[in-house]
């Protein structure tokens, strides 16, 4: 079946196809629940989320633009709600800070390690960096999808920068120390 | 490996292609949420419909009604004169109709300018009902006075037409008399009104210082046209006084009820008096009262009659069990006249039953299932292809153990919903405090849910739908209506309905017979 008539059917409620195009896109989405997502429990709530949204919405999908940048964007769209919601952005520090060097070797890190430091990150600067840095967003547009100021977005995405920086260093620094 | 990175890079190139599998309790939420959501968005769009149907039936019955009435008019007239015995009418005012009839039909010529007055009546009524709740004794004794005039000049009417036994020709004059008055009351009714007063108050005087006996003087007195005349224009004012008036009238005519030989007429006079006022009234109510609208709710019950199957023939001998489902909806009713009323309405209903003793066998091998064992009337959904059903009936106990390594002794359960357009008559029995009512009539039953389980340790799959269900079937409907009257206007219902269903299913097997029975409970408002 297409993916054109598995919409079709989606959109008529048809359990079958929505099964079917879950088993198609959950792990994608999945991933990007894990990326903007503080861990692998609040992804699984986010992609539950996002997936009754798109099957509440599909009849709005008009095949217009892709339908899996469509349902991406329900996807982070959902995980920003999911923040915003519960008023977190705004603990974290505003004040601006130099955009300093960050560069790190290119050595091998584990995937999981790359996503744990993200999750690990404050709920603001993880957003940010992710918009920013994974899924190319500029910062006029990541300002006005959390409602904050570019300059704000900037340095929220230098500190994000640092703090992952940092990590992958130190991580590196005991990977190596544990060989050596 | 040592060149540096921007630390986005970094990330970029690593989690590009990442993908993750969530676990599998993330559908399965994800699908019960659907599930009940939908259950949700069916129920916004079902009563959608619901109120769309009722504002059609509202139309439809308006206009109905628009018709109805006008080409009803004239006889309605004589209907409501004659029975004029209804508990509506006051204690007060009895039958004999046979007078009001012959002014009535007299008076058909001045129809027009009877309403007229009548219209006046009503606006004054009113007026006068607000003022009888808050105005002072004053006013009350006016009213009295007025009444007592009233009523002694027209019983005195009336006790010359009786004593003086030449009917025909006095109610002939007294007609004419009435229908000039009349005139005079329409053309000038403040003038009348006036002069009536004054008239009224002589009268009154007369009325206050002599008592019963003093009635028959009175009589006497009016014996002249003159009397009649202003006794008539009284009339036409007298439909204009209120009720408070009636009550007064009727402790005059309790005093003259003493004069054994006068009651009779007083009953007359009384039920001249208000006549007109009566006639509004009823009319005003019947209309009033055509309306009726009622929520109700009931356990409906199913089971078929026959010993047929709706889902294969192997089944036609196995016992069925009827599941009891609720059904819930409104219906509005309207009245034709005070017995029979057409209704109308909307019910939402699920029906469910189980074919008992069935072996439900998930197939061992790959083999495919044998025809014979295949359902015939149910589309089997993919998980459920390789499932047998088959009948106890099929087999010989001893057959069953070795043969058959999975069985289980189970059921299959058919549930079905509808939407169910209800149009019925109702015949009123009585209409007492407690009311009696037969109902017959059809549903249109329209399909809106259609599963057929199976169940086995008391764990129920759903197996797929029936296939031979019509989406619009009809049943025909036969039922008792209870109602318990709280208010004039407010009642609690209760009807067991018996609904045989026609045509719901096609292709069954055996003598398979479906029907439900509803016990439908609620209340209902008139308006």
């Amino acid at each position: 079946m297409s993916l054109d008539q598995l919409i079709q059917n989606c959109k008529k409620n048809d359990t079958k196809a929505q099964s079917e195009l879950y088993k198609l896109f959950s792990s994608k989405l999945f991933a990007i629940c894990l990326k903007y997502c503080r861990n692998r429990a609040e992804a699984e709530d986010n992609l539950q989320d996002s997936f009754v949204t798109i099957f509440n919405k599909i009849s709005q999908y008009n095949n217009r633009g892709s339908f899996e940048g469509w349902i991406k964007r329900i996807t982070v769209n959902t995980a920003l709600q999911r923040y915003r919601s519960k008023g977190v952005f705004n603990i974290v520090s505003e004040e601006k800070i130099e955009d300093v060097s960050v560069e790190v070797e290119n050595d091998d890190v584990s995937i999981d390690f790359l996503l744990n430091s993200i999750q690990e990150l404050p709920d603001r600067y993880r957003m940010v960096f992710n918009l920013y840095a994974l899924d190319g967003y500029s910062h006029k547009e990541i300002a006005e999808m959390l409602d904050i100021t570019t300059g704000t977005t900037k340095s929220n995405l230098a500190r994000a920068r640092m703090i992952l920086k940092e990590k992958v260093t130190t991580h590196k620094a005991t990977l190596n120390s544990q060989l050596s | 490996m040592n060149d540096k990175k921007h630390i986005d890079r970094l990330f970029q190139e690593k989690l590009k292609d990442f993908e993750a599998t969530p676990s599998n309790t993330v559908w399965e939420n994800i699908s019960a949420e659907l599930k009940s959501e939908e259950k949700d968005r069916k129920i916004i769009p079902f009563w959608l419909k619901l109120s769309g149907i009722a504002a059609a039936l509202l139309l439809l019955l308006t206009v109905g009604n628009a018709v109805f009435n006008s080409s009803d008019k004239k006889p309605d007239q004589d209907t409501i004169v004659n029975t004029d015995n209804d508990p509506n009418t006051d204690s007060n005012e009895t039958n004999l109709t046979d007078k009001q009839d012959d002014i009535i039909n007299l008076d058909n010529n001045n129809l027009e300018k009877e309403q007229l007055a009548s219209e006046d009546a009503e606006m004054n009524k009113s007026n006068e009902s607000q003022n009888s709740n808050t105005e002072a004794d004053k006013l009350i004794n006016k009213n009295s006075k007025l009444s007592n005039t009233v009523v002694s000049t027209s019983s005195a009417r009336e006790n010359k037409t009786s004593t003086q036994l030449k009917k025909t020709t006095v109610k002939s004059t007294v007609n004419d008399i009435i229908d000039a008055a009349k005139k005079d009351a329409v053309v000038k009714n403040d003038d009348t009104k006036k002069t009536v007063e004054i008239t009224n108050s002589t009268d009154a005087i007369k009325n206050n210082d002599v008592n019963k006996n003093a009635v028959n003087s009175a009589l006497n007195k009016n014996n002249s046209s003159e009397n009649t005349v202003a006794k008539t224009t009284t009339e036409e004012n007298n439909s204009i006084n209120n009720t408070e008036e009636t009550k007064k009238e009727g402790e005059i005519v309790e005093l003259e009820k003493e004069d054994e030989k006068l009651s009779i007429e007083e009953v007359v006079a009384e039920n001249m008096l208000h006549d007109d006022v009566n006639d509004k009234k009823k009319k005003r109510n019947k209309i009033e009262d055509r309306w009726k609208v009622s929520p109700s709710i009931a356990p409906v019950y199913f089971n078929t009659l026959g010993s047929g199957s709706s889902i294969h023939e192997q089944f036609n001998e196995n016992s069925k069990t009827g599941d009891v489902n609720m059904s819930y909806g409104v219906r509005g009713s309207y009245a034709l006249n005070d017995k029979l009323s057409v209704r109308a309405g909307v019910n939402k209903v699920i029906l469910g039953y189980s074919t008992d003793d069935v072996f439900v066998l998930n197939n061992v091998s790959s083999t495919p299932t044998d025809e014979r064992f295949q359902l015939r009337n149910v589309a089997l959904k993919e998980e459920a292809q390789g499932t047998s059903f088959v009948s106890v009936e099929e087999f010989n106990f001893a057959q069953i153990p070795s043969v058959l390594s999975q069985q289980i002794i189970g059921s299959i359960d058919q549930k079905i919903g509808f939407i169910e357009i209800p149009l019925e008559l109702e015949y009123e029995l009585s209409n007492q405090k407690l009311g009696l009512r037969v109902l017959g009539g059809f549903s249109a039953l329209f399909l809106n849910e259609n599963e057929v389980y199976s169940t086995l340790n008391e764990e129920t799959t759903l197996i797929g739908q029936a296939t031979n269900i019509n989406k619009t079937s009809f049943s025909a409907n036969l039922g008792v209506g209870l109602d318990f009257k709280l208010t004039e206007k407010f009642k609690l219902n209760l009807e067991p309905t018996f609904k045989y269903q026609l045509n719901t299913f096609s292709n069954t097997s055996g003598n398979f017979k479906p029907y439900f029975i509803g016990i439908y409970s609620g209340f209902s408002f008139k308006f």
